[in-house]
């Protein structure tokens, strides 16, 4: 048997099996030889290496008509330097590498042995000496796989500068081999003026020339030429991919060597052979590193569904997979490069809309779907809805058709899917038998919303056959008639909308996008605004929650900390998860809505985790006479300041009972609250006074409100430019309260929502930022929620001193600018308590100043202090007369 | 055209076709379908019952179950805490028709089986599939000796959806004339801050046109009928519907050059048939500081509106309803009728005397006001300022009518300022040009040149960078054309306010 003369693995090092790439070598060979440096670029596989061995050859040289001597190449494999450290490393990587290829090193034993200051020195030494000694020759440096190089973290500026200079100073030549231009964003980062001074020769596909010379003349060279409709079948199998040709080729001429002719059924062998067994990895590859669009775009070219609306549309993405060689310009339009591409991307682009394509993009196209029995129908139907279910892994739960409608109905269990977003586990799914949606399917659908969608769900998607502009229509027509009067949305997605959820690399996300770009925003957003954060929003607190966790079996605890600053919140994420988790019992109860002591005992415990214990006490009243004793037990009660008052006008009964049981042993209490509980818990003849460690509540760090903002928005798809910046605009405002954090996001949300936008930008966070309803509602509201008259006017008269503030001068304020003289430990108390229960205010020893440092700010933009002042004042005279 | 649908007093129904949707519809209905507790805190007739009243038909065929209960009504059948518990308790039950007659939950006596009724009907929609909204409305007459406990169940509902996910079946619309603030009124546990507070916004041009359409006038007539409702009422809902009632009524047909005339005149009936509406504003005469107040920061430019953090702001703005924000965010009289309707309260003479400005006599001054007005101006002056202020019964000093001929220029606006209680200074390039610094010499040459000021009124005609000794005066605005009858309207009332105290 011959021997095979095609390369289908590792790079062409014999020049005589070289096709092609006359004009990029001819170039390459002229910069080379006047001492310009080159850039290779290619995408993989196309045969950079291959080119740079041929480049490098004499023969090349002188085959082109150019004298080779003198001119030293040295093949650098960037593949082995990707890890090496220190920077020095890579300096000696080099040197060795020159040391290793050059003929003749006996003039550089010298430099070999000398003991230079450092790596680079050395290297500098070799190339002297060798300029010295090669007398006025030159040396070139090969890079291949340069990017390998480039990821190395000591290939930083110095690293590449110390490249150029070799250039510059020592007319080193460089050629570089990568996949991208060098002026792509990547080597951006690598940011060094090295990358200025390369000229760039780009690798693409064969003409058609070159690939038929390729396919065709090796085989002639050893004497079992290709019949010519082989030539034919191997170039439209493989196009001009030169790699894909050598493959093509070495099977094609395996089977013709083999048997000495090609038969008919040679050619699906063939075909089976090249695309299953040996292209399709490399298929995957290309697949698996396309963005979404790009993938789209091949889907429609490969099924030849592209319009030149979508064509002109889309031209930036056709250039991108022009620059890496996947599709070619054929007959005045894009098609990809070979036809085994072309089914490939078939393949993965239909795998489950083309096959359940029966209902969309065949039928869809044509007017059959249309006179679809409804039974028929259905089932076409349910066959692509339990492909997506594959697909995301969805579960079918229900099917049915809408009498005397074009309807067909599917609900989907979507558990999971819309994981952190509030929107139920359920999606309905309606497919309509139409490429248009008419005025008689609204009602329909309507129907479908009154009768079946319930409280179980809030959104439906609406499968339509057609395309735009008739879904345009359609969406335009859903927002008009139901959006308006039905609580729910209708999301509407087209043939082309699955095409592009199959193709995309996370489809799951995709579909969220899709129908996160349609719905109302404020409804799904997680942000809480009212009421204790979900565990899914909770972020940050770690410290609290590992103290209260370590320490809360054998000690009680009680939060403090100001409105809405998350007591609640924490609370429930101790009971709902970390208590449970670490092995105790929990109950939890709000105070506030037992004012007495008998409705305390009276009340029916509801609330246990992770399950009420067997025999479980029913009334708070039981519990106190026999705690649980199967695990620890921990009682968590909510506001509990609502206990103080009651309770110490009866002898502190309660909590003398409460502390016993803690002292005993028999259960540990986790008690929130603000001024009441603290005034208690300091109060000698309180029994709360060393009862519980107090642990006060203040604002979050910065990492909590990264995450606050950021998983979140992650979660409703929205798109936030230059996030960094982002979260510290919303930092630096807010100072990290969790409350006006999450009021901040949440009017973002609803002015995207307005906006039909997904995408923030900081002009947006400045823009709520500076609205005067949310820094009076939102910001100042909620900072101020339970603080006093007093408190407030302390705020008030403090935000227009610049500097901090001590007690004496704090009165001084209130007398010669309130007009009120509060006596020095109601000023102080005040003071303190906007320390630590509102946040706003923080000692030092210059005294008090603003510690959320936006405060003064805000106040001067939405107040006129001086009316504030005196309605503060009265309120403030008021509650003295009360007192 | 008196088949029109216009509804003037008593809430709409569902599908009225005289409602007209706001922002706040759908925000109410984006909360409603997160279950969120919706607070609609605005005066009495501002369209929240009909809010109302249009969630209900949109939401019931859609799994949602009302209650509604109006607490207006309880309060009178109260009498004791337990009866008012239970009364409400039947009412909402017999709405929640879901529930099955013999699974209904004992009706609630006090705060603790308020909770429990309350688990019972969270638990029942649970089940069912339902959720339940409880409308309570009239809020303002929730007696306040338990109404702290009673929002404390409220709210720890909402606070424990969490741990016990029945409660995500259970859902509260609060409506009234309120201060949610003061629903708990409790310093020691948090107040109902777990509400989403959703503002009726008066109607904007647009929505009162929606309105005025249904008058059925061609459209240049519709355009100008309702530019000039807008201008008396603002958008405000209840006003609206009035208006475009009276003009449905009337027999004389609407056109263009008749279509403000008419509309005057509807307000005109409004004044005179108005037995309800008006009345908060005409009781702020048992509050003359408040009064005082409210005319103080909607004649102060700068009183920025702070009804979040400002108890009198929210006060006069969501109880009374006579103020609201400008789009600027500085405090404003609510709208043209209610700005007339405050310059005529009568504050009785029998009250705190002294607490009221003492008038300066009539008689003290020969004239009312005093024009200092560019002859570039002249027209404005003559046709328009004067004749209304002379309309409304003031005497009004003028150069060329009164005026000694034959007597310096200056020593005649000297006597005219001395004799007049107020001085009118029309600011218009021109006048600062022409006539500043003759009256500047006035003022320096005075002994009192700070009473002399303080008797000014700059009437801002055109944008010009006025003189500092004038830019700190309160201006009345005649820039924005239709605004004009409003601050003329605005003017004879400060002139008068001295006068009548």
């Amino acid at each position: 048997m011959q021997d095979n003369p095609y390369f289908h693995i590792g790079p062409i090092r014999s020049q005589q099996y070289f096709y092609g790439r006359a004009k990029e070598t001819m170039l390459a060979l002229s910069l080379l030889r006047t001492g310009q440096c080159v850039s290779v670029v290619g995408p993989r596989r196309i045969g950079k290496t291959s080119f740079l061995l041929h480049i490098s050859s004499p023969e090349t040289w002188k085959h082109y008509g150019f004298d080779p001597s003198g001119i030293h190449m040295i093949h650098i494999d960037c593949e082995g330097l990707s890890d090496l450290s220190p920077e020095e490393a890579l300096y000696e990587a080099l040197g060795s590498e020159i040391l290793a290829q050059l003929p003749d090193i006996s003039y550089l034993t010298k430099v070999v042995d000398t003991d230079a200051k450092s790596a680079y020195f050395r290297l500098r030494s070799i190339i002297k000496e060798f300029r010295v000694a090669a007398d006025a020759g030159s040396m070139v440096l090969l890079f291949d796989e340069f990017e390998t190089l480039a990821r190395n973290p000591h290939s930083d500026d110095r690293f590449f500068s110390a490249l150029r200079a070799l250039h510059t100073n020592y007319s080193v030549v460089h050629v570089l081999a990568t996949s991208s231009p060098l002026h792509a964003p990547e080597a951006d980062s690598i940011g060094s003026h090295f990358f200025n001074i390369f000229h760039q020769i780009m690798l693409g596909l064969f003409c058609d020339d070159e690939a038929f010379d390729l396919i065709a003349r090796p085989a002639e060279t050893v004497g079992t030429p290709f019949p010519s409709e082989v030539v034919k079948f191997i170039h439209d199998l493989a196009g001009g991919h030169p790699f894909m040709l050598q493959v093509a080729c070495f099977y094609a001429f395996e089977i013709l060597a083999s048997k000495g002719r090609f038969d008919g059924d040679d050619y699906a062998t063939l075909e089976a052979m090249v695309t299953q067994d040996q292209l399709e990895p490399h298929f995957e590859y290309y697949w698996s590193h396309l963005s979404d669009e790009e993938r789209l775009v091949l889907a429609k070219l490969s099924t030849g569904e592209s319009t030149p609306s979508f064509l002109k549309r889309t031209a930036h993405v056709l250039r991108e997979l022009e620059g890496k060689a996947l599709i070619v310009v054929q007959d005045s339009s894009y098609v990809p490069f070979s036809s085994a591409f072309a089914e490939f991307i078939r393949d993965r682009a239909g795998r489950y809309s083309v096959e359940m394509g029966e209902v969309y993009t065949s039928l869809g196209a044509t007017q059959a779907a249309f006179d679809l029995k409804p039974q028929e129908f259905l089932h076409r139907a349910r066959e692509f809805v339990e492909r997506l279910c594959q697909r995301l892994d969805f579960g079918l739960l229900s099917q049915s058709s809408l009498p005397d409608s074009r309807l067909s109905l599917f609900t989907l269990d979507t558990r999971g899917f819309f994981q952190g977003i509030r929107l139920p586990d359920t999606l309905p799914l309606l497919f309509i038998q139409r490429d248009r949606l008419l005025e008689s399917d609204m009602e329909g659908v309507r129907q479908y919303l009154v009768d079946e969608m319930g409280t179980a769900h809030r959104i439906a998607l609406l499968a339509l056959l057609g395309r735009e502009p008739a879904a345009e229509r359609a969406r335009k027509m859903l927002f008009d008639k139901l959006r308006q009067v039905y609580a729910y949305d209708v999301v509407l997605l087209t043939a082309d909308d699955w095409l592009r959820i199959n193709v995309a690399q996370d489809p799951a996300r995709e579909l969220r996008k899709e129908i996160l770009a349609y719905v109302d925003l404020v409804t799904t957003s997680p942000f809480i605004i009212t009421g204790p954060t979900t565990d899914d929003i909770f972020f940050g607190r770690e410290h609290e929650l590992r103290e209260i966790t370590d320490s809360v079996g054998f000690s009680s605890f009680a939060v403090i900390g100001g409105r809405r600053i998350g007591k609640s919140s924490l609370l429930g994420r101790l009971h709902r998860v970390r208590l449970p988790a670490a092995g105790f019992l929990t109950a939890c109860h709000d105070c506030s809505t037992t004012p007495g002591y008998e409705d305390f005992l009276t009340t029916p415990i509801r609330d246990w985790c992770p399950e009420p214990p067997p025999d479980a006490p029913a009334t708070l009243g039981e519990l106190i006479q026999s705690t649980p004793d199967d695990k620890p037990f921990v009682l968590l009660l909510d506001e509990a300041d609502k206990l103080i008052p009651a309770d110490r006008a009866n002898n502190w009964r309660l909590f003398n009972a409460l502390r016993a049981l803690a002292t005993s042993g028999h259960a540990q209490f986790l008690l929130s609250g603000e001024r009441t509980l603290r005034d208690a818990l300091r109060d000698p003849a309180s029994p709360l006074f060393n009862f519980a460690n107090e642990m006060l509540l203040g604002l979050l760090d910065f990492g909590a409100v990264e995450e606050l903002v950021t998983r979140p928005m992650k979660q409703l798809e929205i798109e936030m430019v230059n996030e960094k910046t982002i979260v510290d605009s919303i930092w630096a405002f807010t100072s990290g309260h969790p409350n006006v954090v999450q009021r901040l996001c949440h009017r973002l949300v609803e002015r995207l929502n307005e906006q039909g936008t997904r995408r923030i930008a900081v002009d947006d966070v400045n823009a709520v930022i500076e609205d005067p309803q949310f820094q009076e509602v939102d910001f100042l509201q909620t900072y101020w929620e339970a603080a006093s008259p007093l408190e407030k006017i302390i705020t008030l008269l403090l935000s227009r001193e610049a500097r901090a503030c001590r007690l004496k001068e704090a009165r001084r304020l209130l007398s010669e600018q309130a007009g009120i003289q509060p006596s020095a430990t109601a000023t102080k108390e005040a003071l303190d308590r906007l320390v630590d229960l509102r946040s706003i205010l923080k000692r030092s020893q210059a005294g008090y100043s603003f510690a959320v440092e936006a405060f003064p700010r805000v106040l001067a933009n939405t107040t006129t202090v001086e009316d504030l002042l005196e309605v503060l004042v009265e309120q403030y005279e008021r509650t003295e007369a009360r007192a | 055209m008196s088949d029109r649908p216009f509804q003037a007093g008593g809430p709409l129904l569902a599908g009225s076709p005289v409602y007209i949707t706001r922002k706040a519809d759908d925000r109410a209905a984006a909360h409603l379908r997160r279950m969120e507790y919706i607070t609609l805190v605005e005066p009495r007739e501002h369209g929240k019952t009909s809010l109302i009243n249009r969630l209900i038909g949109q939401f019931s065929t859609q799994g949602y179950a009302f209650a509604y209960r109006d607490l207006m009504a309880a309060q009178s059948s109260a009498g004791s805490p337990a009866n008012w518990y239970a009364s409400l308790g039947k009412w909402l039950l017999r709405q929640l028709r879901f529930i099955p007659r013999d699974q209904r939950p004992k009706p609630p006596t006090d705060s603790a089986s308020w909770e429990d009724f309350l688990a019972d009907v969270a638990e029942h929609a649970e089940v069912a599939g339902q959720n339940v909204v409880i409308a309570l409305d009239e809020i303002g007459a929730m007696p306040s000796d338990w109404a702290t406990d009673f929002f404390s169940v409220v709210r720890s509902v909402y606070t424990s959806r969490q741990s016990l996910p029945f409660w995500q079946h259970l859902t509260f619309v609060i409506a009234g004339a309120f201060n949610p603030r003061e629903l708990i009124q409790d310093d020691t546990v948090s107040n109902f801050n777990v509400d989403q507070r959703i503002p009726l916004d008066d109607f904007d041009l647009s929505q009162v046109k929606q309105l005025v359409a249904h008058l059925d006038l061609p459209d240049d007539v519709t355009e100008a009928v309702t530019e000039r409702i807008h201008c008396w009422t603002d958008g405000q809902p209840y006003l609206c519907q009035r208006l475009c009632l009276y003009l449905a009524e009337k027999e004389e047909p609407v056109i263009v050059s008749n279509a403000s005339a008419i509309v005057d005149g509807a307000v005109e009936c409004f004044f005179h048939d108005d037995t309800h509406h008006l009345t908060r504003i005409k009781d702020l005469a048992a509050d003359p500081d408040l009064l005082d107040y409210a005319q103080r920061i909607t004649s102060e430019p700068q009183s920025c509106f702070n009804a979040a953090l400002n108890d009198k702001h929210f006060r006069l703005a969501h109880i009374i309803g006579v103020i609201k924000a400008g789009p600027d965010g500085r405090c404003r009289i609510r709208n043209r009728v209610y700005g007339r309707a405050m310059v005529e309260v009568e504050v009785p003479s029998d009250l705190d005397a002294a607490k009221k400005p003492q008038p300066q006599s009539r008689d003290e001054f020969q004239y009312d006001a005093f024009i200092s007005y560019s002859h570039e101006d002249s027209a404005w002056v003559r046709d328009t300022l004067l004749p209304h202020l002379e309309g409304n019964g003031l005497r009004v000093c003028i150069d060329f009518r009164d005026f000694e001929p034959g007597v310096a220029s200056l020593v005649n606006m000297e006597n005219a300022v001395e004799c007049s209680r107020k001085t009118l200074i029309v600011l218009t390039p021109d006048w600062v040009e022409s006539e500043w610094a003759a009256f500047e010499s006035l003022l320096i040459q005075t002994d009192d040149p700070a009473g002399r000021r303080a008797r000014m009124i700059p009437l801002r005609l055109k944008p010009c960078e006025p003189p500092k000794r004038i830019a700190m005066l309160t201006y009345v605005d005649f820039i924005q054309p239709p605004e004009l009858e409003f601050q003329l309207q605005r003017l004879v009332g400060a002139i008068k306010d001295i006068e009548e105290g």
